[in-house]
C-alpha cells in the first residue's frame, strides 16, 4: 500500500507553482516536505486534500486516481490545515461530534487516538477559553476522526510546547505503526526527526534530501 | 454523528440571549421613532397653524374684525393665527422661531384704504432658499394681503357709499358683506394644500414609516450575528471542502440557522405587537388592522430571507469582527438612507430615485407595503426572492476565493 505522487502541477494566473511534482509515500512511513516561505507546500497538500484543484498530474492510492474518486479521497485523506478548524463558542466534544458518531468518540477516548492526544483532559472546554497546544491536539483530533491511512500535516506542530509535540509524535509512531501515511510540512527541524523521508520543494520541483542533522547543510539547500 | 447544521444551530443559540437583548434595544428605539413620526404626522395634519405677528396700526375696530373673520372662516387645511405684538417683539420672535413671518400695518392704514389709497402691507419672514417653505410663504403673503387689504377696501367702500346715500346700515349689512368677503377670499387657501406627490405609493404615510423603519430594523438585526459568522481563520472551511462538504451545503448550513432565528427574534417583537392591537383601541389598531399585521407577517418570511442571506455575504467580504461589523452597519445604513427608510425618498435626486426601487431596501419595503394593497403586483416578492439568491450566490464565490487562497498564501 502507497500514494503516488505524480507530476502535479498548478498555477496561479502565469505564476507556476508547482512545475512537476512527483514522489511516493510507502505504508507506515512519514515523509517530510521542506522549503521556503510561499514555494508552494501548502499549496501541494491543499490539492492532495481537494481543497484546490491542480492544472495537471494525478494522485495515486492503490492505482486508484483520488483526484477523481473524490468521495474515497475525503475517507482516505485526514488533512490538518494550517490555522484552528474548531467551532469557537463550542467545547471540544461539540467539535468531535461533527466529524465522528458518539460511539467512535468514546472508544477513542477511553484509550485511542483522542486519548493519546489528550484531548480527553479537556473535552467540556469551549475551544475560546483552550491553549493553542490544546486547539491544535484538537484540531488533529477533529481530522483524523474517520480513522484516514493518508494523513497530510500542514505545519501542525507549529508554536506548541515540547509536551504537546510530544503527544503528536506518538500519534504519528502508532499511525505509521497502523500502515498509514504521513506527509509532513514543516520548517521544524524537530519535526524532521520524525520523517522516514524528505524532500525539498524548490521552483517547483521536489528534490530528495537526507537528513542527517545538520542543520546548515539543510539551509544550504535551500 | 451531528450533522453541521445542528451544531450551528447550537453557536446561534448559545449567543442568543445576547442578540435578544440587543433585538429589544433596538426595535424599542426604532418603535419610540415610529410613534413619534406618526404623532408628528398626525399633530401636523390637524393642528399645525402658522402664527403670524401683526404690528403697526391695528387699533381700528373694523380691522379687528376682519382679522378674526380672517381666523374664524379659514376653511384651508392649515390655519394661521394672527398674534398683535410690537415691531420688536415680533422680529425677536422670528427670530426665535416664535412666528412664521409678521405683518406691518402701516399708520392709518385703515383711513387710507376707505380713500382708495394703495398702501402696501410688509410681510417680514426669515430669509430662506427657494424651496417649498419659500413658495408656501409667498402664498400667504399674497393670501393675507388679499384678504385684509381687499375685504377692507369692499366694506369701507360699501359704507362710504352707504353714508354717501344717506342709508343707515341698521341691519349690519356691511359687517355681514365683509365677512362674506373674508369667506370668499379664503376659497384661496386650497392653493396651500399639500400634494405628496406619491411619497405614500399608495399608502398612508403612517404606514410607510413602518415599513421603511421595519426595513432598517431588520437590516440592523444582523449586527449582534456578526461575532458569531464573521471569521478569519478559514481552516474549518478548508477541512469540511477536503471532507466533501461543498461550500454551498456549508453556507445554507449556516445560512438557516441565521435565518430561523431572525425570524424569531422578529416575531418576539412583533407577535406583542400584533396582540396589542388586536385587543386594545390604541395608535397601533389605528396603524394596522389585525388582518393586514398577519400579511405583514407573512411578507416578514422573503424580507427575512433576503436579510439574512445578505448579512452572510457581507460576514464573508467583511472578514473579521470589526471590518464585518462597520462594512455591515454602513451598507446597511447606505441602503436604507438611499430606498428613502429615513427621508421621503422624492427629496432626492431623481437618479436616486430611479435606483431606489431596485435596491433590495427598497424591494423589501415594497414587499412589506403590499400588506395594505388590495391587488397589487407581486414583482417586489420576486425581486426579494432573487436579491436573495445573488446574495447567497455572491457569499459562496467570497467563500470558495477565500477557502483556496487561505492555502494558496500560507504555502
Amino acid at each position: 500500500m502507497k500514494i503516488t505522487i505524480q507530476n502535479i502541477r498548478k498555477n496561479y494566473g502565469k505564476k507556476m507553482v508547482l512545475k512537476d511534482v512527483s514522489f511516493t509515500v510507502e505504508s507506515g512511513k512519514c515523509v517530510g516536505i521542506l522549503g521556503g516561505n510561499g514555494c508552494g507546500k501548502s499549496t501541494l497538500l491543499s490539492i492532495l486534500a481537494g481543497v484546490q484543484q491542480a492544472d495537471g498530474g494525478a494522485f495515486l492510492y492503490e492505482d486508484k486516481n483520488l483526484f477523481t474518486y473524490t468521495r474515497q479521497r475525503a475517507q482516505l485523506v485526514g488533512y490538518v490545515p494550517q490555522g484552528t478548524p474548531l467551532i469557537e463558542e463550542l467545547t471540544a466534544k461539540d467539535n468531535l461530534s461533527l466529524w465522528c458518531s458518539k460511539e467512535k468518540m468514546e472508544k477513542e477516548l477511553s484509550g485511542g487516538v483522542f486519548k493519546l492526544l489528550g484531548i480527553d483532559e479537556f473535552l467540556k472546554v469551549p475551544v475560546s477559553k483552550m491553549s493553542g497546544g490544546m486547539k491544535k491536539r484538537l484540531s488533529i483530533g477533529c481530522s483524523i476522526a474517520h480513522d484516514p491511512p493518508i494523513l497530510l500535516l500542514d505545519e501542525a506542530m507549529a508554536a506548541l510546547d515540547i509536551a504537546c509535540k510530544q503527544k503528536i509524535f506518538e500519534y504519528i509512531e502508532t499511525h505509521k505503526k497502523r500502515g498509514g501515511m504521513v506527509l509532513l510540512v514543516t520548517h521544524d527541524v524537530m519535526e524532521l526527526q520524525a520523517c522516514d523521508e524528505w524532500y525539498i520543494l524548490k521552483d517547483g520541483v521536489v528534490h530528495p534530501f537526507t537528513y542527517t542533522g545538520d542543520t546548515h547543510a539543510l539551509v544550504r539547500s535551500f | 454523528m451531528k450533522s453541521y447544521f445542528s451544531l450551528q444551530w447550537k453557536r446561534v443559540m448559545k449567543v442568543l440571549p445576547f442578540v435578544s437583548v440587543v433585538t429589544v434595544v433596538l426595535f424599542a428605539g426604532i418603535a419610540v421613532v415610529l410613534s413619534g413620526l406618526i404623532i408628528a404626522d398626525q399633530s401636523d395634519d390637524k393642528n399645525m397653524k402658522l402664527r403670524i405677528g401683526v404690528t403697526g396700526d391695528t387699533d381700528n375696530s373694523i380691522l379687528k374684525m376682519a382679522i378674526a373673520a380672517f381666523q374664524n372662516f379659514d376653511e384651508s387645511r392649515f390655519t394661521i393665527t394672527f398674534v398683535e405684538m410690537e415691531e420688536k417683539q415680533a422680529e425677536k420672535e422670528l427670530s426665535e422661531g416664535g412666528v412664521t413671518a409678521y405683518l406691518i400695518l402701516p399708520d392709518d392704514f385703515v383711513e387710507k384704504a376707505m380713500r382708495g389709497e394703495m398702501e402696501p402691507l410688509y410681510y417680514v419672514t426669515s430669509a430662506g432658499a427657494t424651496n417649498i417653505v419659500t413658495m408656501f410663504k409667498n402664498e400667504i403673503t399674497t393670501l393675507v394681503t388679499d384678504v385684509v387689504v381687499s375685504s377692507q377696501k369692499g366694506s369701507f367702500g360699501l359704507q362710504e357709499a352707504l353714508e354717501d346715500n344717506d342709508i343707515a346700515d341698521t341691519e349690519g349689512w356691511v359687517d355681514e358683506l365683509a365677512v362674506e368677503y373674508v369667506s370668499a377670499i379664503m376659497q384661496r387657501a386650497k392653493v396651500l394644500a399639500v400634494n405628496e406627490l406619491q411619497i405614500t405609493s399608495g399608502v398612508r404615510i403612517a404606514n410607510l414609516y413602518l415599513c421603511s423603519l421595519t426595513v432598517l430594523f431588520l437590516m440592523l438585526l444582523g449586527l449582534p450575528f456578526v461575532a458569531v459568522y464573521a471569521r478569519r481563520d478559514r481552516s474549518l472551511n478548508v477541512l469540511l471542502v477536503s471532507r466533501g462538504m461543498s461550500v454551498g451545503k456549508q453556507l445554507y448550513d449556516e445560512w438557516l440557522p441565521h435565518f430561523l432565528s431572525l425570524l424569531g427574534l422578529a416575531a418576539v417583537v412583533f407577535v406583542p405587537v400584533i396582540c396589542l392591537s388586536a385587543t386594545s383601541n390604541t395608535m397601533l389598531a389605528d396603524l394596522l388592522s389585525t388582518q393586514e399585521w398577519l400579511r405583514y407577517m407573512i411578507l416578514f418570511v422573503p424580507v427575512l430571507a433576503m436579510v439574512s442571506a445578505f448579512n452572510l455575504f457581507i460576514f464573508e467580504v467583511g472578514g473579521n469582527v470589526v471590518s464585518a461589523t462597520l462594512l455591515h452597519f454602513f451598507a446597511a445604513l447606505c441602503m436604507c438612507y438611499v430606498s428613502g427608510c429615513f427621508y421621503p425618498v422624492f427629496t432626492f435626486p431623481r437618479a436616486v430615485q430611479a435606483m431606489e426601487r431596485f435596491l433590495p431596501t427598497g424591494l423589501a419595503r415594497e414587499t412589506l407595503m403590499l400588506s395594505f394593497k388590495v391587488d397589487a403586483a407581486f414583482y417586489p416578492v420576486i425581486g426579494v426572492v432573487a436579491y436573495g439568491v445573488l446574495f447567497f450566490a455572491a457569499a459562496c464565490a467570497v467563500r470558495t476565493y477565500k477557502v483556496r487562497r487561505w492555502e494558496g498564501v500560507c504555502g
